[in-house]
């Protein structure tokens, strides 16, 4: 981590392939280095001419005669190797490699040699195949993109080189200023994790925008956002790769593999950061995050000179939790002096089209008064009563006069003049949006943030399995060449882990079978165990409702004669016999791997609102107790959990305890790629619930 | 007692045969140890049972005329001593006031030989002689033959004769086996001639043994099917192969297969098996409602399905009328009811 602090402040820069050519990379990038004001030693490494850009030039690296903190290598890929040796023994701290033509062309080996040639003097390196970096705090231009960046304290990493320099035009344009922006490349030893550690403890950056396109380090990226960073920093995500297509595009692009989107936004969900869904909607989370405070309460009102803006407001801050201030004495109390007689004090607050700008002001001035109201959308429709310098004026004095008592969303509609307002205020540090619904989105993540700070949840205490057991259990599986848990196997695991299953066990004859029913007690139920046969019902390998011990006999020569025949080859273990349960709601829960992010748990509706809907919810596991309960109440049929028309609410403590011990189990037991407990039947309040039947699969070694 | 070599020979197909030429009334008929499995509302059948129960109008159920079809559950139940004391009880009541009791054996002559339930044991055990059913060419005829006549010679029971099932050539079986088989004293009882509306299976038939789902075209169950095509190619070239015209083909398809599929629905087929649980289009399943094609889903891929097609075992049911005639018609040009009265 020292090394990558360094890297944001170092002392002295040598840039390796400088050239006096500003076509070249190699020239643009000393440029930026020398404009932007860097205060330390700068150190041209150019083999053919004395100075470059004014500067003297070293012939290699070996003759710069001071210490290097941070390298830029612009050479030709061919000579990168030889390049990264020399600055090792030099003693380079970290290392900037922007040539490109590594692993993002296949050429893997050579960029982890790169790698493996750092790591023995523990240098880092940041790229392949990236434009640099820029840093406020050593007013560091390290990049051979824009030379004019404006200082603030956003910090973005962005994957795509490309998209990076043109973001850094963008947050120009928008009035962002960046604590810093880097590019990760090919991240062949620094990535999003290191960086985001690193930004964790910046005090420079108060908000951080990531790009990315696959994730590589997933879990490591949800444990420095969930142990590292301040809850009150936010992290914005811009992921690409959520639709088939764009995942190919994705991989193809700098040669990393998308993840599954889903995961992805369970781990958003996890871990309280945002993920916006476009470029402009990142922007204005950034602008909004930037500029404001906090709502001070969990409420927001609508303050509009038109009643149509005002509706569009209130129907977005359904959609974005935005709660509306509704309290109507209090309303009426703070805008009736300011509202005329044919407006609306209610929520939106509409002063109507006849006010004029100090008319407008003296609502504004009122909604930041009130000290119940959390936070303000201001609404504007051009109305031809003012200027847009008077439009502006008027906005920006109120809003200084208030500056971070609470947050304020404007969005002006209207012509050339009101565009012409929006830039000066925009200017002017005000968050304006281009469109109401931008505002009531942009202010959305503050009320979010809130929220998400305010969460009190209690401290998971793991659960006590018998880990010995379970784990011998797996190994046994595996010892045998297996990666398919057989049935009693499964149930051993269940027991081990206190998840509640169906009373049974596995019968390898039919004597077995009818004293295994007779201790059990009838009715029972019997199902072919064989690992082969996936779809045991269509194989005649399941019969319900057996209620003697004849029928136990008829049903365990139906199953082993049916099972023989239409699987001539399956391996049978015998046939499972178990309590036939009461009928009750169906559920779903899994576990799985997720290549990027690890153990996985899955949630959700069994039968046909899983197959048809795909009604589900993931969280990474483990999961805390407070954060399956949001887990479960995430999926479109959760209502039915609660009881709809006469039905009795389930037993959802019951069900979040099992989901808590699955994920638990999946994350003490990674040996573990796939389980699945379907269908787990449950009850009404108090009355539990019951797997009927569980799968687990192992890893392949 | 039946028996035979293989599965499929022809026993249950040639004592139906005879059960309507000599009389259904006079017939009896005993299963012992079941083949085709049915287990519904848990009860246990064998499918010939079913179809001899409304044959023959039989008062017993037909999960009376199979005594069971596990091994390990048979054992269980009634151990190695019982087995035979229960098994000649059944026979008894089931006889009783038949003028003619057939006891079908199961398909291979070893089969249920550890419980001695295997056709020779059981013939001894009730004291009846075996008649056996022999299929193929005629060397394979010869063998089978001589070797069941050894094996009912070592266990002391007669061999009445064999019936020669599915001839194609009756002059040719006569000249290359009739008098080598009297040669070595074994009578022949019977030949029955080849009949094509035998070896059709019907398209519910395939549905069930394929648990396929019908997704358009039920009016088209009882279609029979003496033909497999498999459809991977496309409409004008599928039009062009010879199997093409054969109306009582069955087409394995994949679902996306859409000009396919519809060339099969107007050019007329048994039924359509859509692979991968795939659906076409609706437009498709439209006409082959109207057209009364059957359209079955099922889950497995294209090779899957031909594989299990395969393997599907022939057995006929009560409400196959036509293979029941056909039974019939074999069996009284070949005289073989004489033999028994």
């Amino acid at each position: 981590m020292e090394h990558i602090q360094t890297m944001f402040n170092p002392r002295s820069v040598a840039v390796i392939g400088a050239s006096g050519n500003l076509e070249k990379v190699g020239g643009r990038f000393l440029r930026n280095l020398i404009l932007s004001g860097f205060e330390g030693n700068i150190y041209p490494v150019n083999n053919r001419e004395k100075t470059v850009q004014g500067l003297c030039a070293f012939p290699s690296v070996e003759d710069i005669d001071g210490d290097i903190d941070l390298a830029a290598v612009v050479v030709p890929a061919k000579h990168v190797k030889s390049v990264v040796k020399e600055l090792v023994k030099k003693g380079t701290r970290a290392c900037i490699i922007i040539t490109s033509g590594f692993s993002e062309v296949g050429r893997k080996k050579e960029e982890d040699r790169l790698v493996q040639i750092a790591r023995s003097s523990g240098m880092r390196i940041l790229g392949p195949n990236v434009f640099g970096l820029w840093s406020a705090k050593a007013s560091m231009n390290a990049t051979f993109g824009p030379s004019q960046i404006r200082p603030g304290n956003i910090a973005i990493v962005t994957q795509s080189g490309a998209l990076g320099i043109a973001m850094i035009g963008k947050t120009i344009e928008e009035g962002i200023g960046l604590s810093t922006i880097v590019s990760v490349g090919n991240k062949s030893d620094i990535n999003e994790v290191d960086l985001l550690t690193y930004l964790a403890t910046d005090e420079h950056t108060r908000a951080v925008l990531l790009y990315i396109e696959g994730v590589k380090e997933g879990h490591e990226m949800v444990k420095v956002l969930l142990e590292k960073f301040p809850s009150k920093k936010p992290v914005i995500v811009l992921k690409s790769g959520r639709s088939e297509l764009g995942k190919r595009a994705a991989a193809s692009h700098t040669g990393s593999m998308a993840g599954s989107d889903r995961v992805f936004d369970a781990a958003v969900k996890q871990t309280g950061i945002f993920r916006a869904n476009t470029l402009k909607q990142a922007f204005d989370w950034l602008r909004m995050f930037s500029r404001s405070p906090l709502p001070t309460a969990n409420n927001c009102v609508i303050v509009t000179n038109g009643g149509g803006i005002g509706v569009m407001a209130t129907d977005a801050a359904e959609p974005y939790k935005v709660p509306l201030y509704n309290d109507q004495e209090i309303l009426k109390k703070t805008f009736s002096p300011v509202t005329p007689s044919f407006g609306s004090t209610k929520n939106p607050v509409d002063i109507t089209g006849n006010a004029l700008g100090h008319h407008y002001k003296a609502a504004l001035q009122a909604a930041f008064d009130e000290s119940s109201m959390g936070g303000i959308v201001a609404l504007y429709c051009d109305t031809g009563m003012a200027t847009a310098k008077e439009l502006a004026q008027d906005f920006i004095h109120v809003h200084r006069a208030n500056l971070g008592k609470k947050p304020v969303a404007y969005s002006l509609v209207g012509g050339e003049g009101v565009s012409n307002a929006c830039e000066i205020m925009q200017e002017n540090g005000l968050p304006v949006f281009d469109d109401v619904d931008d505002a009531v989105s942009a202010i959305s993540v503050l009320y979010e943030k809130s929220r998400l700070l305010k969460r009190d949840d209690p401290l998971d205490k793991p659960p006590n399995f018998d880990d010995v057991r379970i784990a011998h259990t797996l190994d046994g599986a595996r010892l045998e060449g297996r990666r398919w848990l057989l049935a009693d196997e499964v149930r051993t695991v269940f027991e081990a882990s206190a998840i509640p299953m169906a009373r049974g066990g596995l019968a390898r004859s039919v004597n077995e079978a009818v004293s295994l029913a007779e201790s059990i007690g009838y009715p029972v139920v019997m199902k072919i165990a064989s690992e082969d046969i996936v779809h045991k019902s269509d194989a005649g390998g399941v019969v319900l409702d057996l209620l003697s011990r004849q029928e136990v006999v008829d049903a365990y020569e139906a199953i082993i004669y049916n099972v023989a025949r239409r699987y001539p080859g399956a391996k049978v273990r015998g046939v499972e016999v178990m309590e036939m349960a009461r009928p009750g709601l169906e559920i779903i829960v899994g576990g799985s791997n997720d290549p990027s992010f690890g153990q996985i748990v899955m949630f959700g509706l069994g039968g046909i609102y899983v197959e048809t809907l795909k009604d589900i919810s993931f969280r990474l596991a483990p999961t805390a107790l407070s954060e399956v309960r949001r887990m479960m109440a995430e999926i479109r049929t959760y209502p039915l959990l609660l009881g709809v028309r006469g039905e009795s609410r389930k037993d959802i403590e019951a069900i979040a305890d099992a989901i808590w011990k699955v994920s638990y189990l999946m994350d003490r037991h990674p040996s573990i790629s796939e389980l699945d407990i379907n269908p787990f039947r449950v009850y009404s309040k108090g009355k539990g619930l019951t797997a009927l039947d569980g799968r687990i699969m192992l890893k392949e070694e | 007692m039946f028996c035979s070599t293989k599965q499929g020979a022809g026993k249950t197909t040639a004592i139906a045969g005879l059960a309507q030429v000599l009389g259904r009334e006079k017939v009896g008929y005993f299963k012992p140890l079941g083949e085709h499995l049915v287990y519904k509302k848990k009860t246990l059948w064998d499918l010939d049972g079913a179809l001899m129960k409304e044959l023959l109008e039989s008062d017993f159920e037909s999960q009376d005329l199979t005594f069971g079809f596990d091994h390990s559950k048979m054992r269980y139940m009634y151990g190695e001593d019982e087995l035979g004391e229960r098994l000649k009880e059944r026979y008894e009541k089931l006889s009783a006031s038949r003028e003619y009791f057939f006891v079908e054996g199961a398909g291979t002559p070893e089969y249920g030989h550890s419980l001695g339930m295997d056709a020779v044991s059981q013939a001894r055990l009730y004291g009846i002689p075996l008649v056996a059913l022999l299929r193929g060419g005629n060397t394979s005829i010869l063998d089978d033959a001589s070797f069941l006549k050894d094996r009912a010679n070592d266990e002391g029971v007669e061999l009445m004769g064999v019936v020669v099932n599915d001839i194609h050539d009756h002059s040719r079986f006569k000249e290359e086996a009739l008098e080598e088989l009297l040669g070595m004293g074994i009578d022949v009882l019977g030949v029955l001639p080849h009949k094509q509306a035998l070896t059709n299976i019907s398209v519910s038939f395939v549905v069930e043994r394929l648990f396929a789902k019908v997704i358009a075209g039920e009016g088209g169950l009882q279609n029979k099917i003496s033909q497999i095509f498999v459809g991977a190619m496309a409409a004008s070239h599928a039009r062009r192969h010879p199997g093409w015209k054969d109306q009582n083909k069955l087409i394995i398809t994949a679902g996306d297969r859409d000009d396919l599929i519809a060339a099969a629905v107007e050019d007329g087929a048994a039924c359509l098996v859509i692979t991968n649980d795939l659906v076409p289009s609706p437009t498709i399943l439209a006409r082959a409602d109207l057209q009364g094609v059957p359209i079955l889903q099922v889950p497995t891929d294209t090779y899957a399905t031909a594989k299990k097609l395969e393997n599907i075992d022939n057995v006929m049911s009560f409400e196959e009328k036509d293979k029941l005639e056909a039974a019939r018609e074999i069996v009284a040009v070949s005289g073989l009811a004489e033999r028994f009265v």
